[in-house]
């Protein structure tokens, strides 16, 4: 569950996002869509508490942006599971120390975290390549390691960022399908941002457009 | 819980592995440290020993004129009392004196000479305040003028005078010591700060997956608390080392062993983990904050 009221925040040095005012219920499928420069990436941020608003308040999760404290902000992202553009994996760690990491911060047993890696490894179609290390793999393997990491740990909701940003078209919708499917099967929340309009026509999911940082209705 | 911590300790011994160069530097400047350390300690606590055991060192021997019976002796003796700095004292007669030579040469004065030839004097033990070089003499003086006073004899002298080394050889080693101290939190403090710019990157990774600053903190800690141990188990190896050698080469040529004072070891590898996590706090501290990290890139 994720509430905007009214935030802004602007960054010191130039523009950022006004009087955001959005919810998202448990279990949508969500494409926040825009061009660069518009302010995908900054709501993202608010939503896993990188940044915190000026003005207005942002609920996630039950956590409140004005009374989250910085040292909190961990367990609020424990429930998140992020994918970005450039993936954000380890290269000195295979696929499977890569995914098996959001797990050993939460402190779940040895054993469990191997059933979970490899099932999580299995579900994106990697089951053949746990011990691979990120430079022996495809963008796209790459991405799907991000998306087992993600989704390894059950995250209420999935955030991703540009994840097709950095694929060719088909790589592009194998990920997107794959998102959207292992997410709807984990009864997970996903919000992806991309400027990319032909992406979001292919999945019935909610548009919430974005431009210099306003909404559009 | 307990696999967390595994996990994280592994993290540590990683992290040290990928910055082992900087880490034999810091590593042998802590051995180097310790060495110090544990060689001052070795040195003031065998030195404090043998003193207590030569109390001869404080103790001035009198000799009275060869004529003196016992009873004017005795006279002699008590004018001993007045002499300032003199802790005890105890009169040796004719008789006294025998029974020592008999004691230390085996031979009976009596019956070798058929007659005790043997001065009349007393033992003086000087008294804590006075036991410097300059005072002992002072007193030794002040005795010699006494009448009927033949010869004083002291070593105090030259083990004061061995004393004043050692003291000033622990001392300016102990200086030195403070320095490579220093000098090996800083290289500790470096290694860390190395190792936390090579993966600034997987720190911001592990923040946006939700770790605390506890979990991105720990295996740093254990980095250089493992760079702390290192060097503490290799200065051990170097003291001891050299101890058993000291001792195998003293033991040739005298009668006297180094001891190895209590708490050495223990005493060690607890300065050793000391300085290695004193060390990586204050890099976590330096180089562990967003601030730091952004300057970095
Ligand atoms: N740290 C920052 N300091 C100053 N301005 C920033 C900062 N981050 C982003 N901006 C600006 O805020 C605006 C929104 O940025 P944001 O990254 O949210 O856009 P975006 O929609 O994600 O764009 P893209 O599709 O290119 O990723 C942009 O104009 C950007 O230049
Ligand atoms: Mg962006």
């Amino acid at each position: 569950m994720i509430q905007f009221r009214d935030v802004t925040l602007i960054y010191p040095r130039g523009p950022g996002v006004f009087d955001i005012d959005f919810y998202v219920d448990i279990g949508e499928l969500v494409f926040l869509v825009g061009p660069s420069g518009a302010g995908k990436s900054t709501i993202l941020k608010l939503i896993y508490m990188d940044l915190m608003p000026q003005s207005g308040e942002v609920e996630v999760n039950g956590f409140l942006t004005h009374r989250t404290r910085r040292r909190y902000v961990p367990y609020l992202r424990r429930t998140l599971g992020l994918v970005f553009q450039d993936f954000r994996l380890l290269p000195d760690r295979n696929a499977f120390d890569n995914v098996a990491l959001p797990l050993h911060i939460v402190g779940l047993a040895r054993h469990e975290i191997r059933e979970r890696v490899y099932s999580a490894l299995e579900d994106v179609g990697l089951g053949e390549r746990t011990h691979h290390y990120p430079r022996e793999l495809s963008g796209g393997e790459q991405q799907r390691v991000a998306i087992a990491r993600a989704i390894a740990k059950n995250p209420a909701i999935i955030l991703a960022d540009e994840p097709t940003g950095n694929l060719d078209a088909a790589t592009s919708l194998e990920i997107l399908d794959l998102l959207t499917f292992l997410a709807e099967e984990n009864g997970s929340t996903v919000i992806v941002a991309t400027h990319d309009y032909t992406l979001t026509s292919r999945k019935k999911g909610r548009l919430i457009e974005i431009n210099e940082g306003r909404l559009l209705d | 819980m307990i696999n967390k911590f595994l996990y994280l300790v592994t993290e540590g011994i990683r992290a040290l592995w990928r910055t082992r160069l900087p880490m034999v530097g810091s590593t042998l400047t802590i051995a180097l440290t310790l060495v110090i350390f544990g060689g001052a300690y070795i040195a003031l606590s065998n030195f404090d020993r043998a003193t207590r055991r030569l109390q001869t060192q404080y103790r001035i021997d009198v000799f009275f004129d060869p004529l003196l019976t016992n009873q004017e002796a005795f006279q002699v003796y008590q004018r001993l009392k007045d002499v300032e700095g003199i802790a005890s004292t105890e009169f040796i007669s004719k008789e006294r004196a025998a029974d020592i030579f008999e004691r230390e040469f085996g031979e009976d004065v009596m019956e070798v000479l058929g007659t005790n030839p043997l001065n009349t004097g007393a033992i003086v033990l000087v008294a804590r305040g006075y036991r410097t070089v300059r005072r002992i003499n002072r007193i030794a003086d002040e005795i010699t003028r006494i009448p009927s006073v033949d010869d004083v004899a002291y070593r105090g002298e030259l083990v004061r005078l061995l004393e004043r080394y050692l003291q000033f050889a622990v001392y300016s080693g102990l200086g030195f010591g403070v320095v490579t101290l220093l000098g090996a939190i800083f290289l500790v403090s470096n290694t860390i700060k190395l190792s936390i710019y090579a993966k600034r990157e997987a720190i911001n990774i592990l923040h946006l997956l939700g770790a605390t600053r506890k979990f991105i903190r720990f295996p740093f800690m254990v980095e250089g608390t493992l760079q702390g141990l290192l060097g503490s188990a290799l200065a051990v190896g170097i003291v001891v080392g050299l101890l058993d050698v000291a001792n195998y080469i003293l033991e040739q040529f005298v009668l006297y062993r180094i001891i190895r004072p209590p708490y050495l070891v223990t005493g060690l590898v607890i300065m050793g983990i000391m300085l290695g996590s004193i060390g990586s706090s204050r890099g976590i501290r330096k180089f562990l904050t967003p601030r730091a990290l952004k300057a970095a890139t």
